[in-house]
């Protein structure tokens, strides 16, 4: 298996299941523009699945900090089979959304502060 | 048989000038029709020429319509006004009183079944739903389709021009048909078009009980409006209505499939409609204890209570599956085919289905088919697994059911972590004002009439089969508005706190719903998921578009409900319900709702919009 092919399988595997993507974490900061990601974020469409804090819905949750940057950017390049808008995501090429304007949405996904716990919200106790 | 009748153009003729003695006053219902004629005042009676002074009290055609609809407990009228069923219409208020039924003003057809449809759902029993033949069943069909999926009994009665020469002018042509069913037949259980008083009679009440035997579904009269007009012969009673025992399953079928199910190390119930009435619930609980069973509870009732320890479940890995009134499982049967499970489906869509429409889902291959109400087989279904469990099987049982509740207890767990995520993201989120309502309703006596939003079924404790009635079974756009005002008048005789997540799409189909709940003081907590768009679609077009490697920017283009953001508070204000919003920050949720509270509570609708993430 080649690396990209290896790389989307651990992206799915690691989505599929809940997990953070630990094997992908990144020691740098994102290298893209927070501003200029979640512009880029809401124009192409990514909120309608995924939250406008990528917080998830029909689609897969996407913070906080669940894929490195390289994973994300496969996970976007691929997509996820599947026949319904709940299933499966088709992927996003290059020509609609450039590996900058990826990077700038990573950016703005890292920068979205985790949820408080839930055991600091009251109204999820009952 | 020979009924006294007027045609139409004489009758309209004759008017009120004619003066006659009246059989009814205005308010004095049923009972006032039997007093002498003589000590009614002539100028506030209803002119009907072919009675004389004197005459004996007899009653107008449609006054016996109504005798037979009271002797159907319909406790509603829901309808747009037409002239096809005046007669009807008329002698509800004037010969009943508006009682039994009483009429609720619907503003459009779709919304009065799509009404009939919640309030079934809720009271186990149909209203009187009456449409114009012609144009109104056409604008009701769809609410039609949406309670014939859903096994929802819905009594529909048409208002006809059935004699060519009795139509007066244009208008009565173009409202009049040959077969005014045959537009709504392949979504109903059965139809009638009678020609006589006492056809219609024995009709209306056969209809009834068809609609009452499961499959539930709806059913149509058609009602010739000369035939309103005559008077009754007085030797024609009410035929008697009796509801069916429902279909149960054959005894040695029952007995196999307890044999199956306690020899199994993993049953799986599954259920989608099998809790037909709140004794149907208990049932479900009952079986699933017996066998310390996982309940996998697909939803279009409340099946099972949702914080039950068995409550979830795998049936991708049982080895027994057990499928009530389940709709589609035909996946489910391949995949136990494969690893050699074996399926067990009780349902009573196998007694009765039509041909067009395809609600009755792919093939399922399953391995013992019980043709039978699963509620009415639960009970012999429980004695026969009782009878079957013995000591070791028992203990089996038992540690399954220990690890179903621990997987539970996490299930619920992981929700709750799920909701936290965008916990304070403005739109608010959908878990989020789920929340914040249930904070509000929990100590009350509520019932969730909307099945669109999925937090609450994985959050809230849902005990009571009123507490959830599913979704739209035709899933047609159009249905949560009414059908969650008709729910809520149901429940408002039996002091329910009632409450709906209302999509926006769907509320912009028929809100005039709204009016409906305002005129009629119909007690409901509207809580807007308002995402500004028909937001499915939205994702269906990126996804077609990505498909095609081409641009996703039009994306709210024929799908989006912004610019101009609909204001849906002052929407609600216009149609005489009290409002708050648009609210788009969590921390202004509470207090909305604190307000809203209060208004349902001294019976009066109430509307919160509320601008939410897209799901």
């Amino acid at each position: 298996m080649n690396e990209p092919a290896l790389c989307r399988l651990l992206v799915l595997v690691a989505l599929a299941l809940g997990m953070p993507c630990t094997a992908f974490a990144q020691s740098t900061p994102p290298k893209g523009d927070v501003a200029k990601g979640k512009a880029a974020y809401l124009k192409t469409g990514c909120h309608t699945c995924h939250g406008t804090v990528g917080h998830g819905g029909a689609g897969a949750r996407l913070t906080p900090g669940r894929l490195a940057a390289p994973a994300f950017l496969a996970y976007v390049r691929s997509g996820r089979k599947g026949w319904s808008v709940a299933g499966g995501m088709p992927g996003y090429p290059a020509s609609l959304l450039s590996d900058a304007a990826v990077d700038d949405i990573f950016a703005y996904l890292a920068s979205i502060p985790p949820p408080p716990p839930v055991s600091n919200i009251p109204l999820l106790k009952d | 048989m020979s009924e006294p009748k007027l045609p139409r153009r004489e009758f309209m003729k004759s008017g009120a000038a004619t003066g006659v003695a009246a059989l009814v006053t205005a308010q004095g219902g049923a009972a006032a029709a039997q007093a002498p004629a003589a000590q009614t005042p002539a100028a506030a009676a209803p002119a009907t020429p072919s009675v004389q002074v004197g005459d004996p009290p007899r009653r107008h055609a449609s006054d016996y319509m109504v005798d037979i609809f009271k002797s159907l407990d319909m406790e509603y009228m829901f309808a747009m006004c037409a002239s096809s069923f005046i007669g009807i219409h008329e002698s509800i208020i004037n010969y009943a009183g508006n009682k039994n039924p009483e009429g609720i003003t619907c503003t459009h057809e779709e919304i009065s079944v799509a009404m009939a449809n919640g309030y079934a759902k809720i009271e186990g029993k149909p209203v009187l739903v009456c449409l114009h033949a012609t144009v109104g069943t056409q604008h009701a069909a769809m609410a039609v389709y949406d309670a014939w999926c859903d096994r929802v009994p819905v009594y529909l009665v048409l208002g006809n021009t059935q004699d060519a020469t009795q139509r007066n002018g244009e208008v009565y042509w173009v409202h009049s048909a040959q077969d005014p069913c045959a537009i709504i037949r392949d979504m109903t259980k059965w139809d009638d078009n009678p020609v006589s008083l006492a056809h219609f009679a024995e009709s209306a009440v056969r209809a009834y009980k068809i609609a009452m035997t499961p499959p539930y579904g709806p059913v149509a009269i058609v009602v010739d409006d000369h035939m309103q007009e005559g008077l009754v012969p007085a030797d024609l009673r009410i035929p008697k209505l009796t509801v069916p025992t429902p279909p149960a399953g054959d005894s040695s079928a029952v007995a196999q499939a307890a044999r199956m199910l306690v020899a199994a190390e993993n049953p799986v119930i599954v259920a989608t409609r099998a809790a037909r009435t709140p004794a149907g619930l208990k049932l479900m609980v009952e079986l699933a204890e017996a066998l310390q069973a996982g309940v996998v509870d697909r939803r279009r009732r409340l099946n099972f209570p949702t914080r039950h320890a068995l409550n979830g479940g795998d049936a991708g890995e049982a080895d027994v599956v057990l499928a009530l009134e389940a709709g589609d499982i035909s996946g489910i049967a391949r995949q136990a085919r494969q690893r050699n499970a074996k399926t067990i489906s009780i349902t009573a869509g196998d007694l009765f289905q039509r041909s067009n429409y395809q609600d009755f889902m792919r093939y399922a291959e399953v391995d013992l088919s019980i043709a039978a109400d699963a509620e009415a087989t639960l009970p012999a279904l429980i004695e026969a697994v009782k009878r079957e469990t013995t000591g070791d099987r028992r203990r089996v049982f038992e540690a399954r059911g220990a690890r179903l509740a621990t997987a539970n207890r996490q299930a619920l767990e992981r929700a709750r972590t799920e909701a936290s995520y965008g916990w304070d993201a403005s739109p608010i989120s959908t878990a989020r004002l789920s929340m914040e309502l249930w904070a509000q309703i929990k100590n009350e006596d509520w019932s969730l009439v909307t099945g669109w939003v999925n937090w609450p079924l994985r959050l809230w404790d849902f005990t009571r089969h009123y507490q959830y009635i599913g979704r739209a079974g035709g899933e047609g756009v159009g249905y949560y508005a009414p059908a969650s005002v008709g729910a809520a008048l149901a429940n408002k005789k039996h002091g329910r706190f009632t409450v709906a997540i209302q999509p926006d799409g769907d509320l912009m189909v028929a809100p005039g719903v709204l009016w409906t709940a305002a005129h009629h003081q119909i007690p409901l907590l509207m809580v807007m998921q308002n995402n500004r768009a028909y937001h499915q679609e939205v994702m269906w077009f990126e996804r077609q578009a990505l498909l095609r490697n081409r641009s996703i920017e039009g994306m709210y283009t024929g799908f989006g409900l912004g610019g101009p953001n609909i204001d849906f508070a002052a929407l609600a204000k216009s149609l005489g319900v009290e409002s708050s919003g648009p609210i788009s920050t969590p921390a202004d949720l509470a207090p909305a709702i604190r307000r809203g509270v209060e208004v349902v509570k001294k019976g009066q609708p109430y509307l919160i919009d509320v601008v939410t993430q897209p799901r």
